[in-house]
């Protein structure tokens, strides 16, 4: 049970990260603006503060309280759970940085941290990479065996992420199909992927691969024949017009793509858990581990706050790609 | 002089068993300008497709100076065309949109910035050079893509519908504009468009299309002055049908009404169709037809009149002079100047079907006859 409420409050840090910088402020200064607007514009008002409401009770508090309890505050609300817990380094004054720096000094964390940044950055950009390859080709040359790819592509999708970790990891573990044809080609334990870093990333592509096609296809979709057929009359061949004419006008889908794979590859942990190594691990399962193998919740809220950090790096990364830039389609 | 012949040889296109371009045979000469005209999905956009690469003919072969370029792709064929559709590309702004072409063949910076302001001031848009398409109005969008499809100095222009989105004034401005830039560079053009109007003004030759088939090709002048069929009749200017027989020299239309045509013209029995153009009706009380007509409408277009007239079930429109002074309940005799005869199920060496549209008379041949002249007249094909 602990084990899914660290989890959730490491959800949330990455939910709030990655939409700070872009969504809510303008949303709240718009419904401020209703709210004042009369009175009949009151209960609207009141009604678009209550998500905002809704998120601050139910991640921003816990954000608190654990920002609280990573600088060495073990009373007040964080007190219950600091009872339990060990290796605590409490506060003097207001606050310490000994958990962190505990941690950040410890050698095999730092190998997580870039074990997680390697996941998440090799995984976005392998994604983007195959949905647009498979979207962008299918739209300037239709064919049947792409088409079939994109489908494929989307399988996953109706595939639960726990059954498809098992079943990857046992489809590329020592004893696994990929490894079996190597043995077969005289090629001895060189394809196990099982329990290694790569493995993670192939598994995460995998499993962000079907929401990436389907945003890339609606992308492409949107794009005028006649603004690609102009292209290629102007003389350009298809991969010139796939760089110049279509990558420039899908700049926020691919962003989004890139992105939304990159939050869900730092924030999973199934994946890692099943088919990753033991260490280095990713930070979700570092988390977890950490707040109920070795029962340090101080310590786990420095890594929960790690992973916010890296959440917010991927929301700069979100806005600036998707920065508005006046473009008109149609 | 840049322009190359473009041969169509018995073209056909179909989209899911449909044909939308049937068996079209053409050949357009180098320098020359062309219009396709034709009813909305009659196949002109299709034929543009083909000739520029997008679409490949289910059957025939397209050539250009006498190559079929059938394995050509798009940006290898020596066309440009300009699309039915705006198509600018909205992330590009307007110098941009126009130099990309000439930035793929790798021109120098100046001649690239120098050749993109001399096409921007051409279409008179010099000033909106840093401005995004979507910035733009319709019309400025259409005219911005003009200049970007000539940038790419094709040897065959293809202009589907290039003026449909802009004012008249800016429209007769800008197709004088095309049509001397053509003469001048002698660019072969093929030209699709809705209005014949301009069909008229540009054209060297024209193309009507109907569902798909060339149903006439020729000058502007023998378009319109001897339509092949009656559908071209009808759709190139406006013209008056009358069903009619034959009787000696005489065509006898409804209510009693007879309109004399040349002699040998007509076998005896003959149904047909006549077709009179409203500018041929003529008001006047001395050698009418035997018929008087009731005016029931007098309309005013600017610089002409238009009348409706009636004589028992015959509808008659007649384009007269703003300065004949007529008015609604007035009794005229009219005579025509000129009248075209369409044959309609008659002689047994024809099918029904096909003879609907098989005009009876050469139509060269029916020329005016003088002050009292009322007849058309040509011989039987
Ligand atoms: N990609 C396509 N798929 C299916 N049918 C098509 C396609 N393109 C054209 N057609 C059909 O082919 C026929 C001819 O179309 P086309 O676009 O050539 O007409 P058009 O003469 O250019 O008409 P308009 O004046 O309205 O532009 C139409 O019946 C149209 O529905
Ligand atoms: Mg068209």
């Amino acid at each position: 049970m602990s084990e899914t409420s660290v989890s959730t409050e490491v959800a949330e840090a990455v939910v709030g990260g990655a939409g700070a910088p872009g969504a809510p402020a303008p949303r709240a200064r718009r419904s401020r603006r209703s709210a004042e607007g009369g009175s009949r514009g009151g209960l609207a008002g009141l009604l678009g503060y209550l998500p905002v409401a809704f998120l601050l009770v139910f991640g921003g508090i816990p954000i608190v309280f654990s920002l609280l309890l990573m600088f060495g505050h073990l009373g007040g609300p964080n007190a219950a759970i600091s009872e339990l817990g060990q290796g605590e380094i409490p506060a003097h004054g207001i606050g310490t940085l000994g958990a962190i720096t505990q941690l950040f000094e410890n050698a095999s964390y730092r190998q997580d941290i870039f074990a997680t940044v390697m996941v998440f950055v090799v995984t976005a950009a392998v994604v983007l990479a195959i949905a647009a390859l498979l979207t962008f080709w299918h739209r300037l040359r239709p064919s049947k065996p792409l088409a079939v790819l994109q489908f494929l592509a989307v399988i996953p999708l109706f595939i639960p992420v726990v059954i498809a970790s098992f079943s990857l990891w046992t489809f590329w573990g020592d004893r696994g199909f990929t490894n079996s044809l190597a043995q077969l080609a005289g090629w001895s334990n060189g394809l196990i992927f099982s329990g290694r870093i790569q493995g993670v990333i192939l598994a995460e592509t995998w499993v962000s691969l079907p929401f990436a096609v389907l945003l890339l296809r609606a992308g492409v979709a949107s794009l005028g024949d006649s603004s690609l057929d102009a292209g290629r009359d102007a003389g350009a061949r298809p991969f010139t017009i796939a760089r110049r004419i279509m990558l420039p006008q899908l700049r926020r889908e691919c962003t989004v793509v890139f992105c939304f794979t990159a939050v869900g590859a730092l924030g999973s942990f199934t994946v890692p858990y099943i088919v990753g190594p033991s260490s280095p691990v990713m930070l979700g399962v570092d988390a977890v581990n950490t707040y109920t193998a070795y029962n340090q919740p101080q310590q786990a809220a420095v890594i929960g706050f790690t992973i916010f950090v890296l959440a917010a790096l991927i929301g700069c990364v979100y806005a600036l790609g998707s920065r508005s830039r006046r473009v008109g389609r149609g | 002089m840049q322009g190359s012949e473009l041969v169509l040889e018995q073209v056909t296109k179909s989209f899911s068993g449909a044909p939308a371009v049937d068996a079209v045979s053409l050949t357009v000469r180098p320098h020359e300008f062309l219009t396709l005209l034709g009813p909305s999905g009659s196949g002109k956009t299709t034929i543009l497709r083909m000739v520029g690469g997008f679409l490949s003919p289910d059957t025939g072969r397209i050539l250009i100076d006498g190559v079929d370029v059938s394995g050509v792709p798009v940006e290898r064929r020596p066309t440009a065309m300009l699309f039915q559709q705006l198509s600018l590309w909205p992330h590009l702004n307007v110098s941009r949109n126009v130099s990309f072409g000439l930035e793929l063949r790798h021109r120098p910076k100046q001649e690239i910035a120098r050749r993109v302001h001399e096409l921007l001031s051409v279409v008179g848009l010099a000033e909106l050079g840093s401005r995004l398409p979507a910035q733009l109005s319709g019309g400025q969008q259409q005219r911005v893509a003009l200049a970007r499809a000539l940038a790419l100095e094709p040897r065959i222009l293809l202009l589907d519908e290039p003026f449909s989105a802009l004012d008249t004034k800016l429209r007769v401005e800008l197709r004088t504009f095309v049509r001397s830039l053509q003469r001048e560079v002698g660019t072969t053009t093929l030209l699709v468009t809705h209005d014949q109007e301009e069909a008229l003004e540009l054209s060297d030759r024209i193309v009507v299309m109907r569902d798909g088939h060339v149903e006439q090709v020729g000058s502007p002048t023998d378009i319109y002055e001897t339509p092949a069929t009656t559908f071209v009749a009808e759709f190139l200017g406006a013209m008056n049908f009358f069903t009619g027989a034959a009787s000696g020299q005489q065509v006898r239309l409804a209510g009693d009404v007879a309109v004399p045509v040349d002699e040998g013209v007509l076998a005896a029995g003959d149904r047909l169709e006549m077709g009179v153009r409203p500018e041929d009706v003529v008001l006047d009380a001395d050698a009418g037809l035997p018929a008087r007509f009731t005016v029931e409408e007098v309309t005013s277009k600017g610089h002409f009149r238009a009348l409706r007239l009636r004589c028992g079930a015959l509808d008659l429109r007649a384009f007269v002079d703003k300065g004949v002074v007529v008015a609604p309940g007035d009794d005229v005799a009219v005579r025509f100047r000129k009248v075209h005869l369409f044959g309609s199920g008659g002689g047994g060496q024809v099918a029904p079907e096909a003879a609907a549209e098989r005009p009876v008379a050469a139509p060269s041949a029916m020329a005016v006859r003088g002050a009292s002249g009322t007849s058309g007249s040509g011989s039987r094909p």
